[in-house]
């Protein structure tokens, strides 16, 4: 299984007045690497819509494992897992790149909508190939 | 009993496209129960083996079948499923009865209730079969 990887470094108003980054923070950075991801399979959200679709996070969660300071650089990594719904679930690690520690872990939960908001059951033609491209990316 | 089986049991006519073996076979029943079951009767084991299958697939592990009311809705008020429930149940009823629901629209219709969705279900499978037999 393989990741997407970007990186970033904490900046001084992502943290709290204990000095550690605020955790709605963390939602914010794995974004970061799903839009790397999305970005290297032409599913971007505009190339989604030009599609037809949107999709909308239906789950999200975060496991904090320690803190990130200000100025700490970090590695944000994802990957998607294998579909067993017309769903797309990425899954996300940050860890600081000074020790390689593992800061924490979260996992987003995508439906997927036609433009008008009807949820769609079941992927077909050029999503479905984009996404089954994607997929068999991570799991060659 | 299997499925497929358990469809034929609910279909109108099935004296043309039914295989021999199986409509012998689906008029018994159960072992040991009476061969004549009332149509009644097997649309309420097929509606009982839809319920089992629902709680299998979504983990509902603080519901029986018999809790699940007929006529209630899946989603909102009655079950309470969401969207991500759906998407699961859609892949198993596909696997189980090969009966396809593409959309929420067509899910609108087919998870109205249980007895919405067994109704749905047959008609697919009537039409398919209907015209799978017409080649």
């Amino acid at each position: 299984m393989r990741w997407v990887e970007t990186t970033t470094t904490v900046r001084f108003n992502e943290v709290d007045q204990w000095g550690i980054a605020w955790h709605g923070h963390y939602f914010a950075w794995f974004e970061l690497a799903r839009m790397k991801v999305l970005e290297k399979f032409s599913l971007l959200p505009n190339e989604f819509t030009a599609l037809g679709f949107i999709a909308p996070v239906v789950s999200a969660r975060c496991e904090f494992k320690k803190n990130a300071l200000t100025n700490d650089p970090i590695t944000i990594r994802a990957h998607v897992l294998k579909p067993q719904t017309a769903s797309l679930t990425f899954q996300f690690e940050i860890l600081r790149q000074t020790d390689g520690a593992l800061l924490a872990r979260g996992e987003t939960v995508q439906v997927l909508q036609r433009l008008d908001g009807t949820m769609i059951y079941k992927l077909s033609g050029v999503l479905k190939t984009r996404v089954e491209t994607m997929v068999s990316y991570f799991w060659p | 009993m299997n499925n497929a089986l358990k469809l034929q049991i609910l279909l109108r006519e099935p004296i043309d496209i039914t295989p021999i073996g199986a409509k012998r076979v689906i008029s018994c029943g159960k072992k040991g129960e009476s061969p004549l079951q009332t149509p009644e009767q097997s649309r309420t084991e097929f509606i009982a083996g839809l319920k089992e299958l629902i709680i299998r697939v979504l983990r509902l592990e603080d519901i029986e079948p018999q809790d699940i009311i007929d006529s209630d809705p899946l989603f909102g008020d009655g079950l309470g499923l969401d969207s991500i429930d759906a998407l699961e149940l859609v892949v198993a009823i596909e696997k189980e009865y090969a009966v396809e629901i593409p959309d929420a629209e067509v899910g609108r219709h087919a998870f109205a209730s249980m007895n919405a969705l067994a109704d749905f279900i047959v008609e697919k499978e009537t039409t398919k079969k209907t015209s799978d037999a017409l080649g």
